[in-house]
């Protein structure tokens, strides 16, 4: 692990071209193709069954069975039971935008139509099919995104502030470096790789920030104890084996593992939420790991540069008397 | 402390964090005796859409139906003509009856037309339709004030639901010209239900008519001009709180304070005479606020305090003040109207991922619980019973806050989850560095006292500067709108309870249990030289 720390830790410069790579990327697919939205926070198709209440607490099954038979040819993305105080209750299936709903409502109008007369709890019961077309208005609370923005700028602001007045000031920097970092790299990631998003991305990408904070943190701490001792290594040596690995690898695998876990019995969107989440996660324990390490290396040589030149040899003024020799017996 | 003492105080401290434990997640089950089920703290949560569904409802234009109800209407008159048809043949009824009945049909069928390019909708044909005015022209097309109208509409009603700040919610327009709203189930308050909360903003919000002043029944002079609007009287309408009362606080403009002046100078007239006199905010000819002597406020410059609700229900009162601030702005309305949306007319839905999904994820949590407890008895050995202590501390106090500072603060959502996850890592993994820290110590050949002393001392610097840089990251993220600023909030207890745990209790915890142990070299599975020598 040294050894790979000792490497990347010589490589800012490359490893910085390969973040700016990915948040143009990011950038870039954002621009174009947007965020890979949720279909609960972009335009849809619904196709909604209404029915009389009797039917839907009997034969929901039956009518449900009815339309995914009818949908062969489109893809249900979500079903809502829209459940009503009165006598109809009804059945909303969701689709993409682009899907054409026409053949299946007027199967389901036909199948539902021969249903009423079959006779028992269908017999002159009737159930509508009826189709719509969404254009989203608004998903977001005002100013959400602006805000969010503006919190993670204040964030890394503050952290720059604390850590500078605790620590050392190039390590504050680094630290708001850091945390703007994770938080743009994970936006970038999820607008790259196309990660199923609703509003609640935001609290990923939030998340993200503070582990990279929280993991740069223990690096940084440590650093800070080395330093206080007298240099005897090269500046690579210190940085690399004041990597905090232990810390950040613990972090991270108990985090991953939790994550995992809790995406796994949320359902499609938790699961989206977490997948998220462990890009945020994934990205703050490489920034704190192998980019931080590698960032803060030149801020060290820099430290020690300056730190020659105030150190300076300073010789005896010109016009100084000298202090007579004392002549020894020797000498005599 | 004694050894004695450490067992009894051991004793305790597990009996307060069991029953408080089982008070947090133990499952419901109903209470013998009774009909009450009792609840644990973790199902009292307010839940955002992801995980407790939702509801939803359709704003109609005034003159336009949906396909369902104009078929079901139409089923409706063809089953009467059928029937009146039968009666007629039994000679039950006349054939003006019967015709009467058909003609009825006929003109149900003709007022509602379908228009090219909609589908899902009919309008009706009528020269009063919406607003006194035709939605549907000669030529069968929709009218191009109707468009208009209805764009501007749509526009402002999704504007006061973005103002509202909810975590979760949609508004859309379906079938070009109606829309649908769809609101989080988690919006508790102490005195009305969620159900009755979104009722309340669904049926406030779709309000677009003219917001106006009137006096004893009638528009005020300085509103009768054309060009006049409310803003000329009205400055800002905010809400405020005192003695626990949430009310709209109205500044008005300087025309706007001498029409307040006059009222309450009539007011003191005609307490002593038999003439009643009023005034009153009226939007789309429904009066909102009909104001009394009470409201007025003159102690600096005029004013008036309109009581709405109690301060535990002050989302009512926003509510009302986005509508109201929204119909200032807004102030001659628009050339539409929406049909009231009744109660019946709400849908709601389940969690799209199914009703169970708050019960799974529950699942997922407490296997998660287990494991890091487990791992750290593991790892840690007797230490890892200090950090099962802590860690299950942690989930009662961030459990049972979410559950109590709640009431419509709070919602529960994906965001709460995984700030909830970070605090309880971040316990685990410096209850991790801690006691490698004393191992180290011990390594060195101190006491076990001294190195806890060391182990605790040499952590303690990095503990608080990760801890408080959450906490500094949680105040930022308080700047956030929405459901931004509830996961920070909910992030500032799970911060503060997971410092708490790590700094002072689970320091405590040790104390307790090392006291109570024999073997302190044990405890830490510390292998002295001498024991190694003996062997």
């Amino acid at each position: 692990m040294n050894n790979f720390l000792k490497n990347t830790t010589k490589k800012g410069t490359l490893l910085s071209v390969i973040l700016a790579i990915v948040l143009v990327a990011g950038i870039v697919l954002g621009a174009v193709f947007g965020f890979n939205k949720n279909i609960n926070v972009k335009d849809a198709k619904t196709l909604t069954v209404s029915m009389n209440s009797v039917i839907y607490e009997t034969e929901r099954e039956t009518v449900d069975g009815i339309c995914k038979e009818a949908f062969k040819d489109v893809s249900v993305l979500q079903v809502k039971d829209g459940k009503m105080d009165g006598v109809e209750c009804e059945i909303m299936y969701v689709f993409d935008a682009s899907a054409d709903l026409a053949a299946a409502k007027t199967a389901l109008e036909e199948k539902f139509a021969a249903k009423t007369v079959e006779g028992a709890a269908w017999e002159s019961l009737t159930v509508t099919v009826a189709t719509g077309d969404e254009v989203v208005l608004a998903t977001q609370a005002e100013g959400y995104i602006l805000r969010g923005v503006i919190a993670g700028v204040v964030f890394a602001v503050l952290a720059l502030v604390y850590v500078g007045l605790r620590y050392r000031w190039d390590m504050a920097a680094l630290v708001g470096i850091c945390v703007l970092l994770g938080i743009a790299v994970t936006t970038a990631l999820i607008a790259s790789c196309r990660i199923v998003v609703t509003n609640s991305v935001m609290y990923a990408i939030a998340g993200a920030g503070l582990l990279t904070a929280i993991m740069v943190l223990f690096t940084m701490n440590k650093l800070r104890s080395v330093l206080q001792e007298k240099k005897t290594e090269e500046n690579v040596e210190i940085l690399t084996n004041s990597v905090a690995v232990k810390e950040i690898l613990t972090t991270a695998i108990l985090a991953c593992f939790a994550f995992v876990l809790v995406g796994a019995f949320g359902g499609t969107a938790g699961s989206w939420f977490m997948v998220s989440a462990l890009v945020g996660l994934a990205v703050a324990t490489f920034i704190s790991l192998i980019y931080a390490p590698a960032l803060y290396l030149p801020f060290m040589n820099l430290a020690d540069k300056n730190a020659e030149k105030n150190a300076t040899y300073k010789g005896a003024k010109k016009g100084e008397k000298k202090a007579p020799v004392k002549e020894t017996e020797e000498q005599a | 402390m004694g050894k004695k003492q450490s067992v009894v105080l051991m004793t305790i401290l597990t009996i307060v964090i069991v029953v408080l434990c089982a008070l947090t997640i133990f499952p419901t089950f109903a209470i013998p005796g009774t009909v009450k089920n009792w609840n644990p703290a973790v199902l009292q949560y307010d839940l955002g859409t992801d995980l407790n569904g939702g509801y939803y409802a359709y704003y109609l234009p005034k003159g336009v139906i949906t396909e369902t109800e104009y078929k079901d209407s139409v089923a409706a008159y063809e089953a009467a003509v059928e029937e009146a048809e039968a009666d007629f043949t039994a000679g039950k009824i006349k054939q003006k009856d019967l015709d009467k009945i058909k003609d009825e049909c006929e003109e149900y069928k003709s007022l509602y037309v379908t228009v090219d390019g909609v589908n899902g909708l009919y309008f009706s044909t009528a020269d009063d339709a919406n607003n006194d005015s035709y939605i549907v022209d000669d030529n069968g097309a929709l009218t191009d004030a109707f468009k208009a109208s209805f764009e501007a509409a749509s526009k402002e009603i999704a504007a006061r639901y973005a103002k509202k700040g909810y975590d979760d919610y949609r508004v859309a327009v379906v079938n070009g010209y109606s829309i649908r709203v769809e609101l989080p189930a988690s919006e508790n308050t102490v005195n009305t239900t969620a159900e009755a909360n979104a009722q309340q903003t669904i049926s406030l919000f779709g309000r677009v008519g003219e917001f106006v002043l009137n006096r004893d029944g009638a528009l005020v002079a300085e509103l009768e001009d054309e060009d006049a609007s409310i803003k000329d009287l009205v400055q800002s309408i905010s809400v405020k709180t005192q003695y626990e009362v949430a009310y709209l606080n109205i500044e008005f403009t300087e025309a706007g304070r001498e029409i307040v002046k006059a009222y309450q100078d009539a007011l003191t007239a005609s307490s002593s005479s038999s003439s009643a006199t009023s005034l009153e905010f009226v939007l789309n000819g429904e009066t909102l606020m009909s104001i009394t002597a009470d409201h007025i406020d003159d102690s600096h410059s005029v004013k008036v305090k309109y009581p709405v609700a109690n301060e535990e229900d002050i989302r009512y009162v926003e509510t009302l003040s986005i509508l109201l601030n929204s119909a200032l702005a807004n102030e001659k309305g628009f050339d539409i109207e929406f049909e009231n949306v009744a109660t019946d007319q709400i849908r709601e839905f389940e969690a799209v991922s199914g009703p169970n999904t708050m019960t799974l994820v529950f699942i997922g949590l407490f296997v998660v619980l287990v494991a890091l407890i487990a791992l750290g008895i593991v790892k840690m050995g007797k230490f890892g019973v200090v950090n099962a202590y802590t860690t299950v501390s942690y989930l009662i106090v961030t459990g049972l806050c979410f559950a109590f500072i709640s009431q419509g603060v709070f919602t529960v959502s994906f965001g709460t989850i995984l700030i909830f996850l970070i605090g309880l890592v971040a316990v685990n993994v410096f209850n991790s560095i801690t006691y490698d820290a004393i191992k180290k110590e011990c390594d060195l050949g101190k006491t076990v006292e001294s190195s806890v002393k060391a182990g605790y001392n040499k952590t303690l610097g990095n503990t608080i500067d990760v801890y408080a840089v959450a906490l500094l990251g949680a105040l930022a993220f308080l700047i956030g709108g929405a459901g931004m600023h509830t996961v920070a909030l909910q992030a500032l207890i799970c911060v503060v309870t997971a410092a708490f745990c790590n700094l002072l209790w689970g320091r405590f915890i040790n104390f307790v249990f090392l006291s109570a142990h024999q073997d302190k070299d044990k405890y830490f599975r510390v292998v002295r030289e001498e024991e190694e020598d003996d062997e």
